[in-house]
């Protein structure tokens, strides 16, 4: 065996605070051969960002107490004298980070930025790095790199610069590139073509690489190996099939098991019960994962797994109760609860329009264009049910949400609430209205006042709306109810983790015991255990008090997991709707089927058939005419037989919802035949 | 770009009509005594202020004469342009002594801000990048006590301790640097620290403020995840970033300086505008006010422009329509 590209052997960091030591990094031992991806995997706070930027040399060390051993090519970095280390950074490993909007520098052009780093380890004259430069954005696929490099970061799409990122880190041709969750920012269409690209550099360049990922799918898609870490330590390592297969180590078994996913639908999520630890002492002296016994047993120590010793916990013969899992493939499938046959609709949708001016002028304001957020938008939803509204970042979802709770006044089009026109409500109905309809948010951490307890946040409602009654025993009630403990009512928000949090958010949308609750990305900013709570919270809560929920989320196993039916969007259109199932066994859309087939997947025996789409989502401010999809529409180009020509009707026109089975329409003039499989667009 | 700028100085033009014309109103609907009694002399016979009163077209409704003032100010008089008439007070074209003290002033706030932009920004970046260090702690601690000294308090005291006790500078008043270019620099050192003290501790807070936002950006730790050097990665990184705030800052103080200079003006007996502007206050010389006011207006409405535009051109985010 040759002698692994990076070789870490009990790493351990700790930052030493008033709190006591924290150990973000508790005994890291890992290793990875050239040419292979090691994806790692674990819930925030579990030390996996790190142990990477120990690699990376870019913990302050005079903050932190770092030992053990990173071995990289064989020679111990953590030794290093620090100027010999930075050589190293940049040259033979490069990184990758999460927010590509925030990772470049905003006063830069692109093409500099990159030539900065050559120039700080290569004598070179200006011109050559700036050559050099310009090759890798056209390695990492950015078309006209000439042009690009003299750009601004702000002229570039977040797809776009998440390649400038990778361009940055590969100009040198490292050794080692690490990746920390380089795709978390990016839309799904996007995020399959930067792994695609990940993927390819690898093979390309022969490196290794690290993904470093939240998000089990990402890593399952593309990494050979794979590390899961918890609460500072890898509780296991294997490969990619040992690991989804036969995950051995309780945790990594309940990671899986708790990720919603599109293609398979499960009756109810098993979360792993509690919060992820603290990494600060005292607050749990066993070992990593007491606080979270509820499924993981007593409170013991978890002891990392040896993969040849452990008996595999086969996902078929987990020893866990309470599991109902329901697979679909077409025939098995069984409706959830639906309501029963077509209740009447709560919600009625039609038309609905909304545009923003964009204006120009200092004193003089004039219009000079519009934002097209919603386009006439047509849709209902029916008591009782959960309809989710997917869609990429920028599709106009969340000012739907906004049009129908009349936080916005449409601009064109009528949505009735219960039969009752309430398009164009006057601010005092619009108080008794919104008894009725409330919202949950998607940042649990943004959207409560951190100035106000609890309890107060809670009973905001009961205030405006003039409830009076034992207030106080009311909110305890919700509280208890969302799995609060009622006696927190006098704590702040900033005491709570971002699961409880949400918790709040949701009892301050039920105090008024509304009818419809719309939730905007509910739990997109949570981890993927603490969202199978919420999720769960909010399936529970339907079947108690017959709520209705317009649910608006980008991740599709997320919709499908929680939605009867679901509505797909795209640059302010509704572009097909369907009951959840028959949405994703039989997507009609060629996007909803490219939407499908780009999430990661992430579990055993799953097909990569992955239809990348070419291009970002165009801007709503200039949307194509015709049909908004057909820049980018693969079937399109099937349709007419080349790569470069779309059918005129699909630039011309726009396509209407048109029902082409009972309770599924698409608005599409080329849908696909019911079972007919998206065809990538040969490329030139 | 062009058309924004032109667009900003038609806006400037509005200011400032604005501004003159708020000064005119409360100038007429406050009168403190007659102008043109003032003007005709210690024992003034009715013939006289009359006479006076058409000479200066007093004799006229205030609406008029405020649009008269506009049109001398826009077209000039016969002592130069723009027009800003004959004090009440000396009789003289307030043209002359305006610009001659608006030179004044200019030299002390423009010198005053190089020495606090010199003293402040360094301190402030040492102070970030030593955070929580004792570098830190008395750089802090200076500018704690710069924001809180009173400039009279400190003026004086510098006058005493540099010019009585130890005799190394020549004492207060202004000397023309045509003069003597030694003497002028003398004579305004002394104010110039005074200025720069007070505003270079408000610079180091905000410069150190600033910059620890700036080296906690993602964009940083890419800086440092290339493999630049920690010298580089502050320089070209961190106070590219961190400074370029700085430039609206330095663009309204030096603008307020021009019509806020009284104390230090007064402490170090500088024949600037924030004198000027208190002796024709409370002799009523509504010339000499609007002369200052139309120039402190002139200064805020345009060194914003030119602050706005060259944050424009450090940051390529922002672009004016």
């Amino acid at each position: 065996m040759t002698e692994p590209l990076l070789e870490v052997r009990d790493l351990r960091v700790q930052f030493p605070t008033p709190d006591g030591l924290v150990k973000a990094v508790d005994g890291a031992t890992f290793s990875l051969e050239q040419g292979t991806t090691l994806g790692v995997v674990g819930e925030s706070g579990s030390g996996k960002s790190v142990t990477f930027m120990s690699v990376m040399g870019l913990i302050n060390r005079k903050t932190a107490r770092i030992t053990g051993e990173v071995l990289f090519r064989g020679r111990d970095l953590l030794t290093l004298p620090p100027a010999e280390f930075r050589r190293l950074r940049g040259e033979s490993i490069g990184m990758v980070f999460q927010d590509p909007m925030t990772s470049l520098h905003p006063m830069y052009r692109v093409g500099d930025q990159i030539a900065e780093g050559v120039r700080a380890h290569r004598k070179v004259a200006k011109s050559v790095a700036e050559s050099m430069a310009v090759e890798a954005l056209r390695l990492v696929g950015i078309p006209s790199p000439e042009q690009r490099a003299r750009q601004y970061p702000y002229e570039f799409s977040g797809g776009m610069r998440q390649r400038a990122m990778i361009a940055m880190a590969l100009v040198l041709d490292p050794d080692l590139l690490i990746a920390d969750e380089p795709t978390t920012a990016l839309d799904v269409t996007v995020q399959a073509q930067i792994l695609e690209l990940l993927e390819e550099m690898k093979e390309r360049l022969n490196i290794g690489v690290v993904l470093i990922s939240h998000n089990m799918g990402v890593v399952a898609d593309v990494a050979q190996n794979v590390m899961i870490m918890y609460a500072g330590r890898p509780v296991e390592v294997g490969t990619r099939d040992e690991i989804f297969r036969a995950p051995r180590h309780p945790y990594a078994w309940g990671l899986l098991e708790s990720i919603p996913r599109p293609d398979v639908r499960v009756e109810r999520l098993l979360p792993i019960e509690g919060s992820p630890p603290s990494p600060l002492p005292g607050l749990h002296d066993g070992g990593p994962a007491p606080a979270r016994a509820g499924r993981l047993g007593p409170p013991r120590r978890l002891p990392a797994v040896d993969r040849r010793q452990a008996p595999a916990l086969g996902r078929a013969s987990a020893p866990l109760r309470g599991r109902r899992r329901v697979t679909t493939s077409a025939h098995t499938a069984e409706p959830g609860p639906a309501p029963a046959p077509d209740p009447p609709p709560l919600v009625e949708v039609e038309d609905l329009t909304k545009r923003f001016p964009i204006t120009q002028g200092i004193l003089f304001q004039r219009q000079i264009g519009a934002v097209h957020a919603v386009e006439g938008v047509n849709f209902s939803i029916r008591t009782g049910e959960t309809l989710g509204l997917v869609g990429e970042s920028g599709c106009g979802k969340s000012t739907t949400a906004r049009l129908i709770t009349r936080l916005l006044e449409p601009t064109g089009g009528t949505v009735r609430f219960d039969g009752q026109d309430i398009t164009h409500l006057k601010r005092r109905d619009l108080r008794s209205l919104r008894r009725q309809m409330q919202m949950v948010f998607q940042d649990p951490y943004a959207s409560l006042n951190p100035r106000h307890p609890v309890g107060q946040i809670i009973a905001e409602p009961y205030r405006i709306h003039h409830i009076e009654g034992d207030r106080r025993a009311m909110v305890q009630d919700l509280m208890e109810r969302v799995g609060l403990n009622p006696e927190h009512y006098n704590r702040y928000p900033h005491e709570f983790s971002g699961g409880q949090r949400q918790r709040i958010g949701v009892a301050r949308a039920l105090a008024l015991n509304p009818r419809l609750i719309v939730a905007d990305e509910p739990v997109s900013a949570l981890d993927v255990s603490i969202q199978a709570q919420i999720l769960n919270l909010l399936k529970d809560l339907q079947d108690e008090r017959d709520l209705t929920y317009l649910f608006i989320s980008h991740d599709l196993g997320v919709v499908r997991h929680v939605s009867n039916r679901i509505a797909v969007m795209y640059l302010g259109h509704i572009v097909e709707v369907a009951d959840a199932d028959r949405l994703y066994e039989d997507p009609r859309h060629p996007y909803t089927a490219a939407l499908l087939s780009a999430v990661p997947k992430g579990h055993q025996g799953a097909t990569r058939n992955r239809i990348v789409l070419t291009g970002d989502v165009p801007s709503p401010a200039n949307p194509p005419p015709g049909c908004p999809f057909h820049p980018r529409c693969p079937k399109a180009r099937t349709v007419s037989g080349s790569d470069d020509e779309v059918p005129e009707r699909c630039r011309t026109e726009m396509p209407p919802l048109e029902e082409l089975a009972p309770g599924h329409t698409a608005a599409c003039w080329y849908p696909l035949a019911p079972g007919e499989r998206l065809q990538e667009a040969a490329h030139a | 770009m062009t058309r924004y700028i032109i667009r900003r100085l038609i806006y400037v033009v509005g200011v400032m009509l604005a501004v003159t014309f708020v000064a005119f109103v409360i100038f007429f609907l406050l009168p403190s005594s007659d102008p043109a009694v003032t003007f005709a002399g210690r024992n003034p016979t009715p013939e006289l202020v009359a006479q006076v009163k058409e000479q200066l077209g007093l004799d006229k409704p205030w609406p008029v004469q405020y649009v008269l003032y506009v049109k001398r100010l826009v077209l000039g008089d016969q002592y130069g342009w723009p027009g800003f008439g004959l004090s009440y007070n000396t009789r003289s074209p307030v043209h002359d002594e305006i610009f001659q003290r608006a030179k004044v002033t200019l030299t002390l706030a423009i010198g005053g801000a190089i020495l606090w932009l010199l003293i402040g920004i360094p301190i402030g970046v040492i102070s970030a990048l030593k955070r929580r260090t004792w570098v830190d702690r008395s750089a802090m601690g200076f500018a704690l006590v710069g924001v809180s000294a009173p400039v009279f308090w400190l003026g004086l005291v510098a006058l005493w301790v540099f010019w009585q006790q130890l005799g190394w500078l020549p004492g207060t008043g202004y000397v023309e640097f045509t003069d003597s270019p030694s003497q002028w620099f003398l004579h305004m050192i002394m104010p110039w620290s005074v200025l720069a003290i007070l505003f270079a501790a408000i610079y180091a807070r905000v410069t150190r403020g600033n910059l620890i936002d700036t080296m906690s950006e993602d964009y940083i730790r890419t800086a440092r995840a290339k493999g630049l050097s920690e010298q580089r990665v502050v320089t070209r990184h961190g106070l590219r970033a961190g400074l370029t705030p700085i430039i609206t800052l330095l663009g309204i103080d030096l603008a307020l300086l021009v019509g806020n200079s009284v104390v230090t003006e007064t402490v170090f007996n500088l024949p600037g505008l924030g004198n000027y502007v208190l002796v024709s206050t409370n002799n009523g010389d509504l010339p000499a006010v609007l002369a200052v006011v139309v120039l402190a207006a002139f200064a805020v409405a345009i060194l914003s422009l030119i602050s706005d535009i060259a944050y424009a051109y450090l940051d390529p985010r922002v672009r004016y329509t």
